[in-house]
């Protein structure tokens, strides 16, 4: 496996649409805080660093969806994941190394972000107000939303072989994930919610905890009160998506 | 004899539909072996299963003696190398890129050999050019080149000369023969551009619906195919006795009929005949090329 994964790092660092992503991420991390410095100054705005931090949450399940399509789904449009195979590679082997550089070149685009807002915002916006443990609990919890969203796409594009279709997919379903977290959110938010105990409100709130984008959304309101339930909850999307992959993809009739 | 890959019984079923049925092959060590028939009758899906593509539905197969039900085949296959169609390569990659990425999955640590494969399939002057501007031929050579990067000894070419112009058929053809003869490495390529393959082959596997119709060598072949003049004639012994004397290879075919394997004087021939009675009621020169000797076979075959 180490193999594929020197293959798959070796491609990754020539790879353009990469550096791009990851310019935007670092670009946006730039802008942000420089942006929010003049308002403050200008205008007399009064912004955290913690709500100039949380911004990319909303674009983080794209991002991942771009990528992994593309990144991945370039292997069955060369034919390439052939070679791999013919070189006697397991699927396993081959499935496994293609989540592990998608969750790792994920990561990295997402850390260098907040990394780089956080570094400058620190210094342009005001450290943090949050105590640090809440702060890394957010982090932390992104991140591991970042991987899941790297296994949701991986399945996803190692069991369609074709890559127009699979970055179509990959996006709606994020897509999909967002409209439904942002409906359960405004659904919980409603007036008719906020005094219910019904079966019902239960499955909205499984419902925002359960889905990545939820996550994403709660912890925009610097919301951890359920972290470990949203790391579960990760944890047992990635094991599930990993393993329907590795299953339907070992059984695929390859072209 | 030694055989690189042995098939037998070997089936792959998509839905209802039979792409392979029942099929069994032999592919000699050090042979060229083409693979000849139709479009659709399943010498992809052959391939296919062969380089672990795709799982037959059943039979067995055999690289280097080692079954497809056993573990192990997922290491044989590192002594293979494949195109399989179009030949896999990053298109947005230079040869020498698409060649390191090739050695990186393989595991080889330099690439110190990588300007002598692009030599090998003459592509040494590439560049940085990227592969998706390459012609169509430039990219079946630099997929023959990942295929070679490993250094097998057995090349599975499917459906390669396909779409090439006669320069880049010329190319491949020599590129071949070359890795066969100079490197001693097994091919099998197939085609259905029989005229191609008849040059290079040094045996044939003969497919339709899915089974394998006849396996046969190029020098068997060639006896079946060889030029000749069919003779009718009334009195078969003068007529063995008189190309006897002239020393020409023939062969009886019935109490009427022979075939003579020479160019022969057919005046004086049948002057000579005529002194001893005999005469000559029909001649006919036969001249069976591979295209003709496949229509026969799988035109038979079909019409059982």
């Amino acid at each position: 496996m180490n193999n594929l994964l020197s293959a798959y790092f070796q491609r990754l660092l020539k790879s353009r649409l990469y550096w791009c992503l990851l310019g935007l991420m670092i670009l946006s991390g730039i802008i942000i805080p420089i942006l929010a410095h003049r308002e403050m100054i200008t205008y007399g705005t009064d912004y955290t660093l913690e709500s100039r931090l949380v911004w990319h949450f909303l674009i983080i399940g794209f991002i991942v969806a771009v990528f992994c399509s593309w990144f991945l789904g370039t292997d069955y449009s060369d034919g390439t994941i052939r070679n791999k195979i013919i070189a006697g590679n397991s699927r396993l082997k081959i499935y496994i190394s293609a989540l592990l550089i998608c969750v790792i070149a994920s990561v990295i685009l997402v850390v260098a972000h907040q990394i780089t807002i956080i570094g400058l915002g620190t210094w342009l916006i005001a450290p943090f107000k949050t105590d640090i443990h809440t702060i890394s609990l957010i982090i932390g919890i992104t991140i591991l939303a970042t991987i899941t969203f790297a296994g949701i796409n991986t399945m996803i594009v190692m069991i369609n072989q074709n890559k127009a279709s699979s970055s179509i997919i990959c996006l709606v379903v994020s897509l999909l994930m967002f409209g439904i977290s942002f409906y359960v959110l405004s659904v919980l938010f409603s007036s008719d919610m906020a005094h219910s105990d019904s079966i019902v409100k239960q499955i909205y709130e499984f419902l925002n905890i359960f889905l990545p984008t939820g996550q994403l959304l709660n912890l925009i309101n610097l919301q951890v009160t359920q972290a470990t339930e949203m790391i579960i909850y990760n944890i047992l999307i990635l094991v599930i998506s990993t393993g329907t992959g590795i299953m339907v993809f070992e059984q695929k009739n390859l072209k | 004899m030694e055989y690189v890959l042995k098939t037998k019984d070997l089936k792959k079923t998509y839905g209802n539909y039979n792409a392979l049925n029942g099929l069994s092959m032999n592919v000699p060590k050090g042979s060229i072996y083409g693979l000849i028939g139709r479009n659709g009758v399943g010498k992809t899906t052959l391939i296919r299963l062969i380089c672990g593509l795709q799982k037959a539905t059943e039979g067995d197969f055999w690289l280097y003696g080692i079954n497809n039900h056993s573990k192990e085949i997922v290491r044989s296959r590192k002594r293979i190398g494949a195109v399989v169609e179009t030949p896999s390569i990053y298109l947005d990659m230079s040869a020498e890129d698409n060649l390191k990425q090739q050695y990186r999955i393989l595991g080889i640590p330099s690439y110190s050999t990588i300007p002598d494969l692009l030599k090998l399939v003459g592509l040494e002057n590439t560049g940085k050019k990227k592969a998706r501007n390459f012609s169509l031929g430039m990219r079946q050579r630099l997929g023959i080149a990942i295929a070679l990067s490993g250094s097998p000894d057995f090349l599975i070419l499917d459906e390669l000369i396909n779409g090439l112009d006669p320069q880049g058929i010329i190319e491949i053809r020599e590129l071949i023969l070359k890795l066969n003869h100079e490197h001693d490495i097994t091919v099998l390529i197939s085609s259905h551009i029989l005229d191609e393959l008849s040059r290079i082959a040094t045996h044939f596997g003969f497919i339709d619906n899915g089974q394998m119709i006849q396996e046969i060598s190029a020098l068997e072949l060639n006896k079946k195919c060889r030029k000749c003049v069919k003779l009718t004639v009334s009195n078969m012994e003068v007529l063995c006795n008189v190309l006897t004397e002239k020393g020409y290879d023939y062969s009886v075919i019935s109490d009427k009929e022979i075939d003579v394997f020479a160019k022969l004087d057919i005046t004086s021939l049948v002057v000579e005949l005529a002194k001893k009675e005999c005469n000559v009621l029909n001649i006919q020169e036969q001249d069976e090329s591979l295209e003709n000797y496949y229509i026969n076979l799988i035109g038979g075959n079909r019409n059982e």
